[in-house]
């Protein structure tokens, strides 16, 4: 299978001398859905800034399809879509004129444009809001905005921080029903989440990450294998690992 | 925390304030804008005197000063130094916190009484030539003006403890109506009874009034925060015309007519950038209201300076002043869009800028020439004045600012690389 995202002996931080994560190794193939875990400043959001080019790694390398982002910045970024854990909006810009621009930047044509906005206020239940300002938008509504501004875009890989932070149960819902169905078509998508009974059903492997490496990947049966309990679930796993119970 | 703490706390507030301002004012002060505010100040004071000449006998100036620091008096907003995470710290100590506020209205009380004697300063020619004969003598004015100011920033501080926006639009008002009627008697000297029944009413209003609040409610945190906001917000942009200022936060306008005007642009990649910089640019409280405010201002000025020389003068000062402001854009721009991972060539940022802010600054640069047309000119003249405004622009547009973001761009890939 053709490699879409390659994370490949990466170390790096704000700080050369004090790298926050270490030789982190994965990669996202087209058509699964993959959840970084990992306790609070266990280097998730580090990895994902790398991951998107705002940081460049101290060592190791980053590509997806092939290309990096500091020789390939734009085919780079053209390759995926990225909602951010904080909503990051214009506070100058109604929901359809941030659809809109989404849409001009990755050089989508207007006809195609305006059936996927229509289909896409549909499906998060925003019809009403399209001509409103994010500004007056609770924290749900602002992270549907980014979460229809990927969709619209429908990238190769989908990075996605945090994606269920402050969704109502409809939005989740739509949210990873929308995944499966970007998965059917091929795409990949990364996520990191605390909401591990969730992803323990949505997603097909998962990456622990604790004190800024990877100490257990692969499947929910392939990690139940490593640490030996054979019933456990993703959350058992994930704590035992990060207790130190089980050696990586 | 004692209450000298809080004292401590406040003087420690007002120092790191003092230093920001005194930062940017010298930041100004060698920015060489401040040799274009003096020649603008020289210019002004040529044409005031004319503006004085020209000033028919009949108008109402006594009424039209009353008006004028009825309104310096009557309102003002009053900086407390408070902060936002002073709602989950401060607020258990509003009771203890009266020197603390009580520094905070002793400083407005200052900065308020030197703009209104600036403003009086300004003023004393036209009081000297046409109101002093019959109103009290001058210096007296000042003094009372500066009195009722600080009684009316007492009144004020108590009427920010009321929750509803129009019961504090109603005090205000009430405290207006009175301020115009005393100063009003004081220009009209023998109307001087007016002066003393508004002063003795305010009086007593203001007591009543205070002594009701003070009973009943605290103080309304959230009003004093958001107009703390607002102050600072008011300072920075300020500034912010002469000198790059960072933590500056834009407020959006929700514009609808003009924004729509991108419907005109391609619905295509390349022209991503120029669509989202119109939209900003347009919903941008502080640049959109300046381009109308200066628009304004430069065909006012225009269209009262009567001689070629005098308007191709203020016309040049207008073009580079106004034009200084996309300097300031530009960066607030770029940080903005530069973290968002658009799939664009970088080029095109720099591009959609200097053709976006050459369009409108041509615009405008047209829009104040249209007053230039009523004036008498020989033909020559006519059309000195806008083909000036086309080639200034066009330099300043095409060659400076084009320049000017090529070298911020390779500073900031000098940062990174």
């Amino acid at each position: 299978m053709k490699k879409l995202l390659q994370v490949h002996q990466v170390s790096g931080g704000y700080d050369r001398r004090h790298p926050i994560i270490k030789d982190i190794y994965f990669e996202v193939n087209p058509g699964e859905i993959v959840a970084l875990i990992g306790l609070n400043g266990a280097g998730k959001s580090t990895t994902i800034k790398h991951i998107l080019g705002l940081i460049q790694p101290v060592s190791g390398s980053i590509t997806i399809h092939g290309y990096n982002a500091i020789d390939h910045p734009e085919s780079y970024r053209s390759q995926f879509a990225f909602i951010p854990e904080t909503p990051l909006f214009y506070q100058e810009l109604t929901l359809r004129e941030h659809l809109e621009l989404t849409a001009m930047t990755r050089g989508l044509d207007q006809d195609l444009f305006t059936s996927r906005m229509h289909k896409l206020l549909q499906v998060f239940n925003m019809e009403d809001k399209l001509e409103h300002f994010p500004e007056h938008f609770s924290k749900g509504m602002r992270q549907k905005l980014m979460i229809m501004s990927a969709l619209m875009v429908a990238p190769p890989l989908y990075i996605i921080d945090e994606p269920l932070m402050g969704l109502d149960p409809l939005g989740i819902r739509s949210l990873l029903q929308s995944l499966e169905q970007a998965k059917n078509e091929g795409s990949g998508v990364l996520m990191t989440t605390h909401i591990l009974s969730t992803a323990e059903r949505y997603c097909d492997r998962f990456i622990i990450m604790h004190q800024g490496r990877i100490v257990a990947h692969g499947t929910l049966d392939e990690l139940r294998e490593q640490s030996g309990v054979s019933d456990a679930t993703l959350d058992e796993i994930y704590i035992q690992y990060v207790e130190g119970r089980v050696k990586p | 925390m004692n209450s000298f703490d809080l004292v401590s706390l406040w003087n420690r507030r007002f120092q790191s304030f003092s230093r920001d301002v005194i930062h940017y004012f010298s930041k100004i002060g060698n920015s060489g804008f401040l040799f274009a505010l003096i020649l603008l100040s020289i210019v002004g004071a040529i044409y005031y005197r004319r503006f004085l000449e020209w000033l028919p006998e009949a108008a109402p100036i006594p009424l039209m000063l009353a008006i004028l620091f009825s309104i310096l008096i009557t309102v003002g907003n009053l900086r407390t130094f408070l902060k936002e995470a002073d709602l989950s710290y401060l607020t258990p100590l509003e009771l203890r916190m009266k020197n603390f506020f009580r520094r905070s209205f002793m400083y407005n009380v200052v900065v308020q009484s030197a703009g209104i004697f600036a403003v009086a300063i300004i003023v004393n020619p036209l009081y000297m030539g046409r109101v002093a004969a019959e109103a009290i003598s001058f210096p007296v004015f000042v003094l009372l003006l500066i009195v009722m100011k600080v009684f009316n920033l007492y009144s004020r501080w108590y009427e920010l403890r009321l929750h509803h926006r129009r019961e504090r639009i109603i005090q205000g008002f009430m405290r207006w109506i009175l301020n115009v009627l005393f100063i009003y008697g004081l220009l009209q000297w023998n109307l001087r009874v007016l002066s003393l029944i508004a002063a003795i009413s305010l009086v007593i209003r203001t007591l009543l009034f205070v002594s009701k609040t003070m009973r009943h409610s605290g103080i309304h945190w959230l009003k004093l925060l958001h107009m703390e906001e607002k102050l600072d917000g008011r300072f920075y942009r300020t500034v912010n015309f002469f000198v790059d200022v960072p933590q500056l936060q834009n407020k959006a306008v929700h514009r609808r007519i003009i924004p729509a005007l991108t419907g005109y642009l391609p619905f295509r990649k390349s022209y991503a950038y120029h669509y989202l910089l119109f939209k900003l640019w347009s919903r941008s409280g502080y640049m959109f209201g300046m381009f109308i405010r200066w628009t304004l201002v430069g065909m006012i000025l225009i269209f009262l300076i009567p001689d070629i020389y005098g308007e191709g003068f203020a016309y040049l000062l207008f073009l580079v002043i106004s034009g200084m402001q996309w300097r300031a854009f530009w960066g607030e721009f770029y940080r903005r869009v530069s973290f968002q991972l658009y799939p664009l060539p970088e080029d095109q940022q720099k591009q959609a800028f200097v053709s976006i802010s050459f369009a409108i600054s041509m615009i405008q640069a047209m829009m104040v020439t249209i007053p230039h047309f009523f004036h008498d000119h020989t033909p020559v003249e006519l059309f000195a004045l806008p083909i000036t405004g086309i080639i200034i622009t066009y330099i300043y547009g095409k060659v400076m600012i084009q320049g000017y973001i090529t070298k911020k761009l390779e500073e900031e890939g000098a940062l990174h690389g």
